[in-house]
């Protein structure tokens, strides 16, 4: 019960936001987090914990870099 | 990622056993086959991360009698429908005539409570930091609104102190992989400050097959060693949420919590502040644990003192269809998981 999915914020009212979960949008509420839109979130209970920044696959590979010499 | 595969599948160094307290990552493990790419001196253990097999049977039992009273309707989450209580669940409880919906969201129960307000509509906020925050928001609503029928039963729970008594109490653990989304609300210094205390790695991760391979990776890089590395930096800062912090801090206060298959655990869980007490549907003392099935192990398996396979009803009495334990009821449950993925090990 503790899945969070990430979705992209559509428009914002007030503190509920239509998030894009893949072309199912749902409403959620972004009390806890300012977003606009474009914004990608994670959504855990119909509730937007975070903004997500972009985190891909290279800059993994420099966190382990950084593991596998330390 | 080939390569540290690869160091992983020839890891043949001293036996380490690594915990995971996150039923998303339990699932997300299982779903992704990690242990069959680790050797056997590498052992994942689920440890007590999904809130809905932490829950002790008097907190069932409780919402059974809630949804067989007058003009009361209890409202969860699905996957806490089926575990079993001491005598029935809130499946059981439903089919016998009592007032029981499932809900996506707990602010769905705004809209029923708004729509019948001489009814009483409970909420089972079960949960750990993760959803806290959601509660405090429904909660935030309902008095904007004028909403006075809403109640929640709570059993929210928090990590840091279970995993002290996971640390303390239970069976030898190298290093934790820390539980992904209840670091996006707290933040990554909370585990530092446990990986200091214990002496132990905590590895923060998201949930893709390669995020959780780099944690294992990185935790057997660094056993031995006590310190926190945050891979899931997407979603996850040192500071967290300080917004639903602060939500939370408002609505609710430490509390000591029941854990299924542990106990009491001092300061563990959370409970309505006094001045939101009007909120609460009688969640205080709900401490007992009576296992449905006298064989049940999940409090075993909770803990890490065994695994889902040594059960003596896994997989015969106990299925994923005819449940006898939480933690085959739930879909982030070890022995579901177990399961439903033919996981061994």
């Amino acid at each position: 019960m503790c899945v969070a999915v990430p979705g992209t914020v559509i428009s914002v009212e007030g503190t509920v936001a239509a998030v894009d979960f893949s072309g199912n949008v749902v409403r959620a509420e972004a009390g806890l987090v300012s977003v606009k839109p474009g914004d990608f979130v994670l959504v855990h209970a119909g509730c937007i914990l975070q903004v997500l920044t972009k985190q891909d696959h290279d800059s993994l590979m420099e966190l382990l870099k950084e593991i596998d010499g330390s | 990622m080939t390569d540290r595969k690869d160091f992983l599948k020839a890891y043949s160094g001293e036996p380490l056993r690594f915990m995971e307290v996150c039923g998303t990552h339990t699932a997300e493990i299982s779903r992704n086959g990690i242990t069959e790419l680790l050797p056997p001196e590498i052992s994942l253990i689920s440890g007590p991360g999904c809130p809905v097999c932490v829950t002790v049977t008097d907190y069932i039992d409780r919402l059974v009698w809630l949804a067989r009273q007058p003009e009361t309707t209890v409202v969860s989450f699905g996957d806490l429908l089926r575990v079993p209580g001491s005598r029935e669940s809130l499946a059981d409880a439903r089919a016998d005539g009592g007032s029981v919906k499932m809900a996506y969201s707990p602010l769905d129960i705004l809209k029923m409570a708004k729509s019948e307000p001489k009814r009483t509509y409970v909420f089972a906020a079960v949960g750990f930091e993760t959803t806290a925050p959601v509660y405090a928001v429904l909660l935030e609503n309902a008095i904007a609104q004028g909403i006075e029928n809403i109640r929640l039963l709570t059993s929210l729970k928090t990590m840091p102190p279970v995993i002290d008594w996971v640390c303390g109490n239970g069976s030898r653990i190298d290093g934790f992989l820390a539980p992904g989304h209840v670091s996006v609300i707290t933040g990554s210094h909370v585990f530092q400050k446990l990986a200091e205390k214990h002496g132990l790695p905590f590895v923060i991760a998201g949930f893709d097959g390669e995020q959780l391979l780099a944690a294992v990776y990185t935790l057997v890089k660094c056993r031995g060693r006590a310190g926190a590395v945050n891979l899931y930096r997407s979603a996850v800062t040192e500071e967290g949420n300080k917004r639903a912090q602060a939500a939370v801090e408002h609505f609710f206060e430490p509390c000591g919590a029941a854990w299924r298959g542990i106990g009491i655990i001092p300061s563990s869980g959370l409970r309505l502040r006094e001045a939101y007490a009007r909120f609460d549907a009688g969640s205080m003392g709900l401490d007992s644990d009576r296992e449905h099935n006298p064989l049940c192990r999940c409090a075993q398996i909770l803990t890490g003192a065994q695994t889902p396979v040594s059960c003596p009803l896994f997989g015969t009495e106990c299925t994923p269809q005819h449940p006898q334990g939480a933690c085959m009821v739930s879909a982030e449950g070890s022995c579901y998981q177990y399961a439903v993925h033919h996981r061994k090990r």
